[in-house]
């Protein structure tokens, strides 16, 4: 590290983990999420000569999710490669996870997969990256009160989802 | 599903379990959580919520997946100077074979791929806050069980 | 030394217990009854947990019941239930069992290791209560508070002290509302879903108890400083979960094969040394928690004792699984010294 900027072998050491936590969380599954962390590394390798030492997890959080929106809104020009938008949709659990899995984590992360994009995005960046609402606000360009809205209502869509799903 | 909120300013019991609100929000949401039922069961919801997504563990890409990225034969500029990758593009090109463009050195990538792709089966992650419930479990078999359980009930675990 | 169930004639022996002079016998009474009395005597209120982290008091309340033996926290999707020796947990998905292992271990009494006093305590949550201090013998610092509902025996409030003798950790009725008198039916038992494997397995999510523990795992049946070793659990995920007690604190020691992955820690934290090896500390509502690795084994302790005493147990456990005779006895008083916890 070099003024408190960290080298991209020490992004990637220490934090590569994060990155590909946050990266699942938005996508869903393993395949899209290894190339969301495939692409936001090679942001990260440009940008970190412009990184002011602050947040580290902030910014590479930001950079994950602005990959993430930008695939969104390429598959939004491409309807035969779109992502369905019906909240009902429930993802099965990815390959790689631990040979014994509950069945509430694998409820939870069906559920967060199947909340529409414009929720789901707050959801993951404050309860799995931890981000402050002003940190979302920055990180998706829109005022803190609608990250709070959708925020707000996106944990409800959940509570509900795994409510039905558990009857 | 898209729920609209039912109560005036509902949307301040998210930012209120955040830590999210001001001085003068937080006393507004503690007045109407004393005063309605309807409000005290929403929090109530947005907090499991909140606390399952929160329980979720992290997630461990594939051991192949650094071996790739950090591929030794891949030249470090021309990643730099690359474009910006079309990922649906990367998917339909996809092989066992696939490099993408390397971001670091031979001798950096051989360290950073022994850190980060180490074998699943030597490296644990203990669910410490499994194990804390396990603990209070058990004490409460041979302790008072309502001291040993109140954990169980209660907010004030890990952060993720 | 066994512990010994109270007998019904206590209610008698606790007011002559009051008597200046009152000895380690009855308190030692007043606290196997308390063990018991939520099982006893139907209640309700709202209990409160304090503790101090990063050098700052948190505090998290539940309400509690008692119905019938069977003791109910919380509310919602946070819940806990106990009856008899059956355990369940609620949350999101609904209830899943948590425990159904009987205690088949020795269990020390309280006064083996400590020194108790027995007497009035100011009221606590409005009910009249008696207060059992326990007294380390080698510092002479008191280190335990626990005070009892003088009619009931039922445990009000629970104090931890460091070796300083300052409050860093308590839980107990902010508010009752009942307390004793008639007893009602117990609930019906919870309704759990099932956990299940990928393949759609259902798995039993309660911890085993075992004699024989899998190989490169250890259990020393004594730490120094008291501990015994009260019961030897093999979890789902092939976690080895030991359960050590002094009668008055209680240490699970969870371990797992394999080296710690510390970048899959919970944020926060403080780092520790234990004997030499770089550990993870939490202080969080469920107790002290720490994390580290050793012997190609990653091990989490957790207990409501101060961190302190938690790295001093850490080491002499550490120290217990090794082969060394006669070193433990030897090594006690170097480890357990520099923190004045005996």
């Amino acid at each position: 590290m070099t003024d408190g900027v960290p080298t991209w072998e020490e992004v990637a050491r220490d934090h590569g983990r994060f990155m590909y936590t946050v990266a699942y969380r938005l996508a869903g599954n393993d395949e899209d999420a290894q190339d969301l962390v495939q692409e936001a590394l090679i942001r990260v390798r440009r940008g970190l000569e412009r990184y002011e030492p602050g947040s580290l997890e902030g910014w590479l959080a930001r950079i994950v999710t602005n990959v993430f929106l930008d695939e969104v809104r390429r598959r939004r020009r491409r309807p035969t490669d779109a992502l369905p938008d019906d909240p009902e949709r429930v993802l099965p659990p990815s390959p790689g996870a631990d040979e014994v899995s509950t069945q509430l984590s694998d409820d939870i992360q069906a559920a967060l997969a199947a909340l529409p994009d414009e929720f789901r995005v707050p959801v993951v960046l404050c309860d799995v990256a931890d981000q402050s609402y002003e940190q979302i606000a920055a990180s998706l360009g829109i005022p803190v009160g609608t990250v709070r809205s959708r925020l707000h209502r996106g944990r409800r869509m959940l509570r509900t989802m795994l409510s039905e799903g558990a009857a | 599903m898209n729920r609209e909120p039912t109560m005036p300013d509902e949307d301040l019991l998210s930012a209120y379990l955040d830590g999210e609100c001001t001085d003068l929000e937080r006393a507004w949401v503690q007045e109407q959580l004393a005063a309605s039922p309807e409000m005290r069961a929403v929090l109530a919801e947005v907090e499991a919520a909140r606390e399952a997504v929160r329980s979720l563990p992290m997630r461990d890409a594939p051991p192949e997946f650094w071996a790739q990225i950090l591929a030794p034969d891949a030249t470090p500029d021309a990643a730099a100077d690359a474009a910006p990758v079309d990922l649906a593009q990367h998917r339909r090109r996809r092989s066992p074979g696939r490099r993408v463009a390397a971001l670091a050195g031979v001798a950096a990538a051989a360290v950073i791929a022994a850190v980060i792709m180490v074998p699943h089966e030597q490296r644990v992650t203990p669910p410490v806050a499994t194990f804390t419930d396990a603990h209070a479990l058990r004490s409460s078999l041979q302790d008072d069980a309502v001291s040993s359980l109140v954990p169980l009930a209660v907010q004030g675990g890990f952060r993720r | 030394m066994i512990r010994i169930v109270a007998a019904a004639g206590l209610a008698v022996g606790l007011a002559l217990a009051l008597l200046p002079g009152a000895g380690a016998d009855d308190a030692d009474a007043v606290l196997e009854r308390a063990r018991t009395a939520t099982v006893r005597e139907d209640f309700s209120g709202v209990v409160q947990i304090e503790w101090l982290a990063d050098g700052e008091w948190r505090t998290a309340k539940a309400k509690v019941s008692g119905t019938g033996g069977t003791v109910q926290v919380g509310e919602g999707t946070r819940q806990a239930e106990g009856r008899g020796n059956d355990r369940w947990i609620a949350g999101v998905s609904g209830w899943q069992a948590g425990w159904d292992e009987p205690v088949s271990g020795e269990v020390p009494a309280p006064s083996a290791h400590w020194d108790l006093t027995l007497s009035r305590a100011d009221s606590v949550a409005g009910r009249t209560a008696v207060v059992v201090t326990a007294v380390d013998r080698d510092s002479g610092t008191a280190r335990l508070k626990v005070y009892c509902d003088k009619d009931t025996g039922v445990m009000l409030r629970r104090e931890v002290l460091d070796r300083k003798g300052k409050v860093v950790r308590a839980v107990g009725f902010v508010e009752v509302k009942k307390l004793g008198g008639s007893r009602s039916a117990p609930p019906a038992v919870p309704d759990t879903t099932a956990a299940k494997t990928k393949s759609g397995e259902k798995v039993d999510p309660t911890p085993d108890e075992v004699v024989d523990l899998p190989k490169g795992f250890h259990a020393p049946d004594r730490i120094a400083g008291g501990f015994v070793l009260a019961g030897r659990y093999l979890r789902e995920d092939e976690t080895v979960q030991l359960y050590y007690t002094d009668g008055l604190f209680g240490f699970s020691v969870f371990q797992q094969r394999g080296d710690l992955d510390w970048a899959g820690l919970p944020r926060g934290g403080d780092g520790i040394v234990v004997d030499g090896a770089d550990a993870r500390g939490y202080e969080v509502a469920g107790g002290t928690v720490l994390v580290w690795d050793r012997d190609d084994t990653t091990r989490t302790l957790v207990s409501d004792a101060p961190m302190a005493d938690l790295r001093a147990f850490a080491a002499a456990f550490d120290d217990g699984t090794r082969d060394h005779p006669g070193l433990v006895e030897r090594i006690t008083d170097f480890v357990l010294g520099p923190f004045g916890w005996r």
